[in-house]
């Protein structure tokens, strides 16, 4: 990807950080994420240097050049009630799986093992059919 | 050059070194699974969890323990990420905020590994070596318990619905197979170049004149179980394509081997826990089958990428590091979306749309080709079962599976199982598709938008947790409606699962007759590859239409 995007790109501007690969893509993300557009006009595949990354840090995520994310601060710690409600979405998720377990247990346990069931025809005790029967 | 000739010879030398060590690794697993002794190590941890080793499990208790001990993971690595900057090792880094904590912590606990965030920049040392890789460690351990349980379960007879005991099943993964691996594959990536550290990060001065920040970390030990354990949460934001990680393309290969190898060895270890080794070599036989085929698709698509761009570079270049090249980029792309991985070399959401496509269908498989450490093997046999009721109704003959009937119960669990997953690919891309706060991650229109959605949801709910990429995740809705598919995708399936296996112990097994139709052949093999293949298309062709297809006929 360097070498070819380079070729194709040119080279970035003076002391400029350059980004390759997942990196790249990533600040370019952010840069759309946070309204922006990529200066340089080279879209997913250019260079993208550190001015261009930098537009705007509106976004909830923020890239710099280095392809380092950091949380806004906003977002750092939102206070007790989301995680309460994290915490109650997983306990009621799992309390829901054992009451699913409990549900298949019973639904499992009225029959004994090893009958054959009643829609299943035990075809093993059947005479074989003649070759080119119709069943 | 052309890339032929490589693409070909990287392909022979892993089937090779999987040739060698499937076998002796499928016979370890077996004998771990099945052994009476316990090591010193292991009474320990038993004593601390104050559990008795030697304890039959019902199916339901087996499936309690599973549930009892994700549910307390899931609650202590949440904890963990919202308490982050109170820890030492933090690296000065803020808690994660409140969804992605917990997106995080279902992420790894279901084995996953979907990353919203970027590694090197959002946690600290102390959560990625002693939250992130723990659970790299018994999430994996956790999966191949259950695919343990159920093939007990079919070798079994007249038991009671007994599955043998979660706690000891855990624990001998964990300390025989996981760890005595992962030290000497974290060994040997570290002689690759992989780096291993505790340093904060250090800045550096580039040939420009700019500066750059370089994170190092304890990263080999995580990279060894991400791929031994089909992990996937790569400790940098671009995961194996990052240098730190992957350096070079003999490291690569390591890193592919790492992540085939158990599943494989799961399905060798399957016949002979069920007493016929031929009928685990019919299953694996299918996986490798089905992962050829996906293998060939997605080196074919991307060296073969239309336009004049990638025809002067020799392939699809955008989105792959020229240290590997499109037919390593390729393999490693089929291979992480084959097994429930998700680690990545390369960018996806830069495939050519066909390459793209085969590594979607690969997740919507269900990951069987060869699947994850545990998930592959239980999915493929589930798969069997379908096959078995199928050729039973086609043919006449008996529905009958290694002995145990195919009756009314047990298909409705496999049903149950076998729709769980379609049902949440196809709800939740729904949802994420007409929700404004879900189009608004997207970061294109048209099919290849649409191909960015449906690919985040059908890699959280088959617990891949790779990432098309393109797509923004790290939003409250995102990573609520992506935690949940991935909770429902994980455990759903192995509550039926182990329902099945408690139905299955339970049952007398009965003698082989001239109606049963025989598992361990080629026909049978071509049969299940069928059953798996059609599965799919019936299910998904509608979406994959609007998605890749439509792109790649655009």
């Amino acid at each position: 990807v360097r070498l070819d995007q380079r070729a194709h790109d040119g080279e970035p501007e003076a002391g400029a950080a350059v980004l390759v690969g997942a990196p790249r893509i990533r600040a370019l993300e952010a840069v759309e994420d946070a309204g922006g557009s990529d200066p340089a006009g080279h879209g997913r595949g250019g260079v993208v240097s550190r001015r261009s990354v930098a537009v705007k840090e509106a976004g909830r995520t923020v890239r710099d050049p280095s392809g380092r994310a950091r949380t806004s601060t906003s977002a750092a710690f939102d206070g007790g009630v989301t995680d309460l409600l994290y915490t109650l979405i997983t306990v009621v998720t799992f309390v829901l799986l054992a009451l699913l377990v409990g549900v298949l247990d019973r639904w499992l346990g009225d029959e004994p093992a090893g009958r054959a069931p009643a829609t299943a025809p035990d075809l093993a005790t059947e005479p074989a059919p003649a070759p080119g029967a119709v069943r | 050059v052309s890339e032929l000739a490589p693409a070909l010879g990287q392909v022979a030398l892993l089937a090779l070194a999987l040739a060698l060590a499937v076998p002796f690794l499928g016979r370890f697993l077996a004998a771990t699974f099945t052994s009476a002794k316990h090591l010193g190590v292991e009474r320990v941890t038993y004593r601390l969890l104050r559990v008795d080793p030697d304890a039959d499990q019902h199916w339901r208790s087996y499936a309690m323990s599973v549930l009892g001990f994700s549910l307390v993971s899931i609650l202590a690595l949440f904890a963990l990420g919202r308490l982050q900057q109170h820890l030492p090792l933090s690296l000065g880094l803020p808690a994660l905020p409140s969804a992605g904590a917990w997106n995080t912590a279902v992420s790894f606990v279901t084995n996953t590994n979907w990353q919203w965030y970027s590694g090197e920049a959002t946690v600290g040392h102390l959560m990625q070596a002693s939250g992130l890789t723990v659970q790299n460690f018994v999430s994996a351990a956790a999966g191949m318990a259950v695919a343990a349980a159920l093939a007990r379960g079919l070798a079994r007879s007249r038991n009671g619905g007994r599955l043998g005991n979660f706690w000891t099943d855990l624990v001998r993964v964990t300390f025989r197979v996981l760890l005595p691996i992962a030290l000497v594959a974290a060994v040997l990536l570290v002689a690759g170049g992989v780096v291993q550290n505790l340093l904060e990060p250090q800045t550096v001065h580039t040939l420009a004149g700019g500066t750059q920040q370089i994170t190092g970390g304890p990263v080999a030990s995580q990279e060894a179980i991400k791929e031994l354990g089909t992990n996937g949460g790569g400790f940098y934001n671009a995961n194996s394509s990052h240098p730190f990680e992957n350096p070079t393309p003999l490291t690569n290969l390591v890193e592919v081997f790492l992540l085939l190898v158990i599943p494989f060895a799961m399905a060798w270890a399957f016949g002979l826990i069920v007493g016929d080794r031929r009928q685990g070599i019919a299953v694996m036989s299918v996986m490798a089958l089905l992962l050829v085929i996906s293998i060939a698709l997605v080196t074919w698509a991307e060296m073969a990428g239309p336009g004049t761009a990638p025809a002067l570079a020799g392939g699809a270049m955008e989105g792959k590091e020229v240290r590997y090249g499109t037919a390593a980029s390729a393999l490693f792309a089929a291979a992480t979306t084959g097994t429930s991985t998700g680690a990545v070399n390369a960018m996806h959401d830069s495939f050519t749309a066909p390459g793209g496509g085969v590594v979607l269908v690969n997740m919507m498989l269900g990951e069987i080709a060869p699947g994850g450490v545990g998930s592959g093997l239980y999915g493929m046999l589930v798969l069997a079962v379908v096959t078995v009721f199928l050729s039973g109704l086609m043919v006449g003959r008996t529905p009958e599976y290694l002995g145990k009937k195919i009756g009314q119960k047990e298909i409705w669990l496999v049903a149950l199982y076998v729709l769980t997953t379609p049902v949440l690919v196809l709800v939740g891309s729904a949802v994420g598709l007409t929700a404004s706060a879900g189009v608004a991650g997207l970061q294109e229109a048209g099919p290849h938008g649409l191909s960015e959605a449906v690919y985040a949801v059908t890699s959280a709910s088959n617990n891949n947790g790779s990432a098309f990429a393109g797509i923004t995740t790290g939003t409250p809705f995102w990573n609520t409606l992506l935690g949940l598919c991935m909770l429902l995708g994980r455990f759903l399936p192995i509550v039926f699962v182990l329902a099945l296996a408690g139905r299955f112990a339970a049952q007398q097994q009965l003698p082989e007759s001239a109606g049963t139709l025989p598992t361990r052949g080629p026909l049978f093999v071509g049969l299940l590859t069928a059953v798996a293949l059609v599965v799919v298309a019936l299910t998904y062709v509608p979406v994959l239409a609007l998605g890749p297809i439509a792109e790649s006929l655009s």
